[in-house]
């Protein structure tokens, strides 16, 4: 965000790291019990930031709302310990995407969307493969199990 | 440029440049990721034929593209339209009119008859509001990367090399 020069602007600019500052802290998880990744937490929110505002490809994207990026930290956390931390960034409908990149045909992608489903498509050398599962953290749902072993296929070796 | 009062059909061998905005949507590696690929709800894509236009000219229509955005230009895809066909995509020509001077400034576009859609199949053909469901689009926008050319181009005024692998 730029607020331009000036104390004003300094004071706006100021005012908006702590307002930041705050959503992060105030930020709640469903899945308390267990181990959790801060680093994980940290990298998620910094890239949901950027989303987080309507417009924020200057086309008209939507919004990323928090409740994406909440899904995104249960879904990590929740995950196990060999799986890396993703790189994250919004889609222009307000969908959150996670990405697990190896190289060309070695990746695989989860888009959190509205209502919690996640949508996921991957490409392993030559096998495409594709689903969505509606994925309620607050309710008890682990990480849907197909996207488990895909993962788990994606960093074998 | 193509002569905006005889423009051709899009043919297979042509190659299709998609201006990238979002910083994020580039991998460290200087490849792209499918997101940059997957449509609004329009289910199209903009892309710019590079068949009669010079380098000078798809660099101005993307500086053109960012300024209508408010975006820094990041770079640019070339896309084969032959490939992007062959992952189910129709490529249509779709030349851009200059918009009427009634239109306020920042966002009146330049005329650009090598414009074109990229569009991205319907999940019901008789349903024009279907999209297809969002994992197949992603599917879709990531064969089109594995398969074609996926490599970032930048603006040769960024102080960087053409092409980042």
């Amino acid at each position: 965000m730029q607020f331009g020069a000036g104390p004003d602007a300094r004071r706006l600019a100021a005012l908006a790291q702590r307002n930041v500052r705050r959503q992060r802290d105030a930020l709640t998880f469903a899945r308390t019990s267990g181990r959790s990744r801060q680093p994980a937490r940290d990298i998620l929110f910094e890239a949901w930031a950027e989303f987080a505002d309507e417009n924020w490809d200057g086309e008209g994207a939507r919004a990323v709302s928090s409740d994406r990026l909440r899904s995104a930290v249960a879904l990590v956390d929740g995950l196990p310990l060999t799986i890396p931390v993703p790189e994250a960034c919004g889609d222009r409908d307000g969908d959150f995407s996670l990405e697990w990149y190896r190289g060309p045909r070695r990746d695989v992608s989860v888009s959190i969307g509205a209502d919690g489903v996640l949508h996921w498509a991957a490409l392993i050398g030559d096998d495409d493969l594709r689903g969505s599962w509606r994925y309620s953290p607050e309710a008890g749902d682990d990480v849907p199990e197909m996207l488990r072993i895909i993962l788990a296929r994606l960093y074998r070796g | 440029m193509l002569d905006a009062a005889a423009v051709p059909d899009v043919t297979d061998d042509e190659l299709l440049a998609r201006f990238v905005t979002v910083k994020k949507w580039v991998r460290a590696d200087g490849t792209l990721k499918h997101n940059e690929l997957i449509p609004p709800g329009s289910g199209k894509l903009s892309v710019m034929r590079h068949v009669q236009a010079t380098e000078d000219e798809i660099w101005t229509e993307g500086r053109e593209v960012a300024r209508l955005r408010a975006k820094d230009l990041v770079g640019r895809v070339d896309l084969n339209a032959g490939e992007c066909r062959r992952t189910g995509l129709e490529v249509i020509k779709s030349p851009l009119d200059v918009d009427p001077p009634s239109k306020p400034e920042p966002r009146r576009m330049l005329a650009n008859p090598n414009h074109a859609d990229l569009v991205y199949p319907l999940s019901d053909p008789a349903n024009p509001g279907a999209p297809l469901p969002k994992a197949d689009r992603m599917a879709i926008a990531k064969a089109l990367l594995a398969n074609g050319v996926q490599v970032l181009r930048v603006p040769v005024d960024s102080g960087e090399s053409t092409t980042r692998a």
